[in-house]
């Protein structure tokens, strides 16, 4: 066993599924409950540890480049768009922002994420439609056409930041 | 101040991703992103195909791990230039990784460069590393309800290589299922059935493969 740190808060996880018992001040992937992979500290600052930390890290380095565009020093707010279809789960998103925020402008900031759903147009019925929870269509849930164009679901943007 | 952005969070990826699409497109390089799950034979499918591709079609591989170079001494050992990409636990390759390793290749001298991906069902699908197209393989071990667990990854592939359709006949892994749901979420979806173990559908699977090119 082995005491964890996320940010703060203290947990007790398992170390038995790593293949070396790691030392004080390594980084670990934790998984319910058990530590499951070693990460070295650079691959954790430069957000290579899960793709939702790689695209925190693309969050934070555009929000550093427009506040230096803006002239300002501090970002506070940034408002992102995330479709259902990405394959990008909004609390690791979440997770990776507030982990890797701290040495950058954004240090402050407070991610908001606004959840896309599947959706687009029917060919045949010629509205426009959404797909509750689901990941993908074969039919337009208006009519039952099966000639449509999914046009929404696959966002992954930031909409906009308050910097001051 | 509130400033709008709307930026694409993956512009800097999308905007490497295209340096690397006019480098292959300058080379006259055909480009495959290859993905699948880890164990769905990836590798044995790469092996199968330059064994039969690698008199007529000069072939290079990148091959992307979380760690190790196991596949790339595999691939190496058929003759064929090999860089190996370590993501030391990232769980895809990004077009990054791709250009940096694109100085060890000789790409003057290829014509085609295949990328196996880091084996993975989700998150390979969303970046993009320069390809002209995207393909994956699924072996029949993994049953029939991939396609709709994992609806990106089938959309976003050209072209599925079914594996180890050998073992079928000890599987309860319904055949029409993983076709119809997959042609379903891709109506364009290239479909082979093929064994790296014993064989079959290798020549189907590498004549498509080598039409391609031109």
């Amino acid at each position: 066993m082995a005491t964890i740190d996320v940010y703060g808060a203290r947990k007790e996880v398992s170390t038995l599924l790593l293949p070396e018992t790691p030392k004080i001040g390594d980084y670990v992937l934790v998984h319910a409950g058990f530590a499951i992979q070693s990460v070295s500290a650079e691959a954790f600052q430069t957000g290579e540890v899960m793709h939702e930390s790689s695209i925190a890290h693309s969050v934070l380095e555009i929000a550093a480049e427009q506040c230096g565009e803006q002239g300002c020093s501090a970002v506070d707010t940034i408002r992102v768009r995330l479709g259902k279809a990405t394959g990008v789960m909004p609390e690791s998103l979440l997770f990776a922002f507030d982990a890797l925020k701290e040495p950058t402008v954004a240090k402050n900031a407070k991610l908001t994420i606004e959840i896309v759903p599947v959706g687009g147009a029917c060919n045949d019925c010629r509205k426009e439609f959404d797909v509750e929870d689901a990941l993908y269509v074969f039919a337009c849930p208006l009519c039952g056409s099966s000639s449509f164009a999914i046009n929404r679901g696959r966002e992954m943007e930031i909409v906009d930041m308050e910097m001051t | 101040m509130k400033v709008k952005v709307v930026t694409r969070i993956l512009e800097a990826n999308d905007r490497i991703a295209e340096q690397n699409r006019t480098r292959f497109k300058d080379a006259g390089l055909f480009v495959i992103n290859l993905m699948g799950a880890p164990g769905s034979g990836k590798t044995s499918l790469l092996e199968r195909t330059i064994h039969e591709l690698k008199s007529r079609v000069r072939v290079g591989v990148i091959e992307g791990d979380i760690v190790g170079t196991d596949d790339a001494e595999r691939i190496g050992s058929l003759g064929v230039p090999v860089v190996q990409i370590n993501t030391g636990g990232a769980c895809h390759l990004d077009a990054n990784m791709i250009s940096e390793v694109l100085d060890d290749l000789p790409l003057g001298d290829l014509d085609l460069l295949i990328i196996e991906n880091v084996g993975n069902l989700v998150c390979p699908a969303e970046f993009k590393v320069g390809e002209d197209m995207k393909m994956m393989v699924l072996s029949v071990a993994e049953g029939h309800d991939k396609p709709l667990k994992y609806p990106l990854m089938f959309r976003e592939s050209s072209a599925l290589a079914v594996n180890k359709i050998d073992l079928l006949p000890y599987m309860n892994t319904d055949m029409n299922k993983v076709r119809s749901d997959s042609l379903a979420l891709n109506p364009a979806l290239k479909i082979f059935e093929v064994s790296c173990a014993t064989g079959a559908g290798i020549d189907t699977w590498v004549t498509w493969l080598s039409g391609l090119r031109s």
